[in-house]
């Protein structure tokens, strides 16, 4: 394979060198000022399926720039040659290329520019259809886990109140039974009566943990009522703004309602806030909620801490979470993912 | 005339059908009940079941769990407001483990007359239990007190709760409940006539109608607790 140059200067490159860029398991592409490839080693041959002898003198871009790129990468080979400012020169940048069947697929694309009179220009084109997929997949599965997750808290909430909370009522209704059949002021009596006590406590506290687990009324009902139930028990006004009027998807309710709640518990603890407010917003595609407080701001979320996990929780869903100072002091937390209307 | 079709008021104890998917909670309550000396003409485990019933029997009240076959949702609860519609004359004390705004909302959406809504373990306060029902047959209205703390409790920037007095507030709170001016001077161990005294500067200050009877009382406290709550 050569180098097909017909001026002087590239021919100075050694068969040598020839010889590496061949042995290179990228594709290496070399094209001139007007477009033209000029060199085109074995890698290109194997990705793109153009043997060399095909390829060399024609238009790079109508042979391995999709259709709707062609445009753009003519506008920036003129820039380069006319001397402007470089967009993609001496960088790593993910593009899609097309081969010889016309497929598509994605690519990791570096240019550099050889220091010769006339401009040629060496493209390193690898192949990234692997870890694109890869990647692809390993959001699907995240998504799948906390998809999964959440459905074992929803099947935890329904277990505890169709099985243990429904088994200490009945136990509570037994001891009434009991209580009924002894004299008022006996021993006995006192006993039973304590025993009712302890059991009403462990129902109320079995009724908070499996509140905290999974709302039904989430399930049920959706954000509106849920969020309505969590401002209602928080210890400050919070006003909410802009409840989607449809139902979303499931995981998106509930990463929203948990990541409310969790905010709103930092709030209490930590703001010194006198009240918060909750707003959504939905558009082009994208779920914006944002719990704002008036207290003494600077917080971050810490590792390890409630909103951490949440944070990996939106990343599951291919969004994201921070907090930031609001305007006029206080802590804004920003949750967006994306979310079709 | 069906052996299952019997007259709405036989006379004598008050009719009553439990529903209920646990058969623990259906007959423990059940059990509860006629030993204090109602009696109860059926059980339900879903829903369906549950309409069925009170149609064919016309209990004078309809004990039930809101969440139930068969969807497993709030099944209970929509059984409840169609029982209330179709059957005026039959009241419904509806049972539930968590108490939410959304499904007191749902169930007075028509009126408060003939409703009850308590969290599931009063069941097991038998003198609780029974003082409903007799209300909720009367057709009065009783709330949880869980209720009635959730929507005073909800915080709110400019809070006109605040020009109460703790004792107004006790009462009101009561009210909500459904408490008659004679049972709250009981609880509060006050005269009927210091009760009224309350009620009437707690109208004056939350600017409410006074008017009506009990249950229309319970509406107006709650409406207006809505309108506070947002």
């Amino acid at each position: 394979m050569s180098l097909d140059a017909p001026s002087s200067e590239t021919a100075r490159l050694a068969p040598g060198t020839l010889a590496v860029l061949d042995a290179a398991l990228d594709a290496v592409i070399a094209m001139d000022g007007a477009g033209r490839v000029r060199y085109w080693n074995r890698s290109a041959e194997r990705i793109f399926g153009f043997a060399s002898a095909q390829v060399i003198g024609r238009d790079m871009a109508e042979l391995i720039v999709p259709e709707r790129h062609r445009e753009a990468h003519r506008r920036g080979v003129e820039r380069l040659v006319g001397g402007g400012v470089p967009v993609l020169i001496d960088q790593r940048v993910e593009i899609h290329a097309q081969d010889a069947a016309g497929r598509e697929f994605p690519v990791e694309l570096t240019v550099t520019r050889l220091p010769l009179a006339a401009p040629l220009f060496l493209g390193y084109v690898r192949d990234i259809s692997a870890r694109v997929q890869a990647e692809q997949e390993l959001r699907e599965s995240r998504h799948r886990l906390l998809e999964a997750a959440y459905a074992a808290r929803r099947r935890f909430e329904r277990d505890l109140h169709d099985g243990a909370q429904q088994r200490l009522i009945g136990t509570g209704i037994a001891l009434q039974l009991l209580r009924a059949r002894v004299e008022d002021g006996s021993e006995l009596a006192e006993l039973i009566d304590e025993a009712r006590e302890e059991l009403t406590a462990a129902t109320e506290e079995l009724r908070e943990l499996a509140r905290g687990i999974h709302p039904a009324v989430l399930t049920q009902g959706g954000l509106r009522p849920a969020l309505r139930a969590l401002t209602g028990r928080a210890p400050i006004p919070v006003t909410v703004d802009g409840v989607p009027e449809d139902r979303l998807p499931i995981a998106v309710e509930t990463t929203v309602y948990f990541t409310l709640a969790e905010g709103l518990t930092n709030v209490a603890r930590h703001s010194g806030a006198a009240s918060a407010a909750i707003a959504i917003e939905q558009s082009d595609g994208l779920l914006r909620v944002t719990l704002t407080d008036d207290g003494r701001g600077g917080a971050a979320i810490g590792a390890g801490s409630g909103l951490d996990g949440l944070r990996d929780r939106a990343a599951a869903l291919d969004g994201r979470l921070w907090v930031e100072d609001a305007d006029g002091g206080g802590t804004r937390l920003v949750l967006e993912v994306p979310c079709e209307q | 005339m069906s052996s299952e079709e019997e007259p709405a008021d036989g006379g004598g104890a008050m009719r009553v059908i439990v529903a209920d998917d646990s058969a623990i909670l259906r007959e423990g309550a059940a059990r509860l009940l006629t030993e204090a000396g109602f009696e109860v003409v059926a059980q339900a485990a879903d829903a369906d079941e549950l309409v069925r019933k009170v149609r064919a029997h016309k209990p004078a009240v309809a004990v039930t769990d809101i969440r139930m076959p068969p969807r497993g949702e709030d099944d209970g609860l929509r059984a409840a407001v169609r029982i209330r519609a179709e059957l005026p004359q039959v009241g419904v004390l509806v049972l539930s483990q968590y108490v939410e705004e959304a499904y007191v909302e749902a169930l007075l959406a028509n009126g408060a007359e003939g409703i009850g809504y308590l969290l599931k373990d009063r069941v097991a306060d038998v003198a609780r239990f029974t003082d409903a029902l007799h209300r909720v047959a009367e057709g009065g209205s009783v709330l949880d007190p869980e209720v009635v703390a959730l929507m005073m409790g909800r915080r709110t920037a400019h809070d006109p709760l605040a020009e109460l007095t703790p004792r107004e507030r006790e009462v009101l709170g009561l009210m909500a409940e459904g408490r008659t001016n004679r049972a709250i001077s009981g609880a509060l161990h006050l005269s009927e006539r210091a009760v009224e005294r309350h009620v009437t500067a707690i109208f004056g200050k939350l600017d409410l109608d006074a008017t009506g009877d009990d249950h229309r009382r319970v509406l107006a406290v709650l409406r207006y607790l809505e309108a506070v709550g947002g």
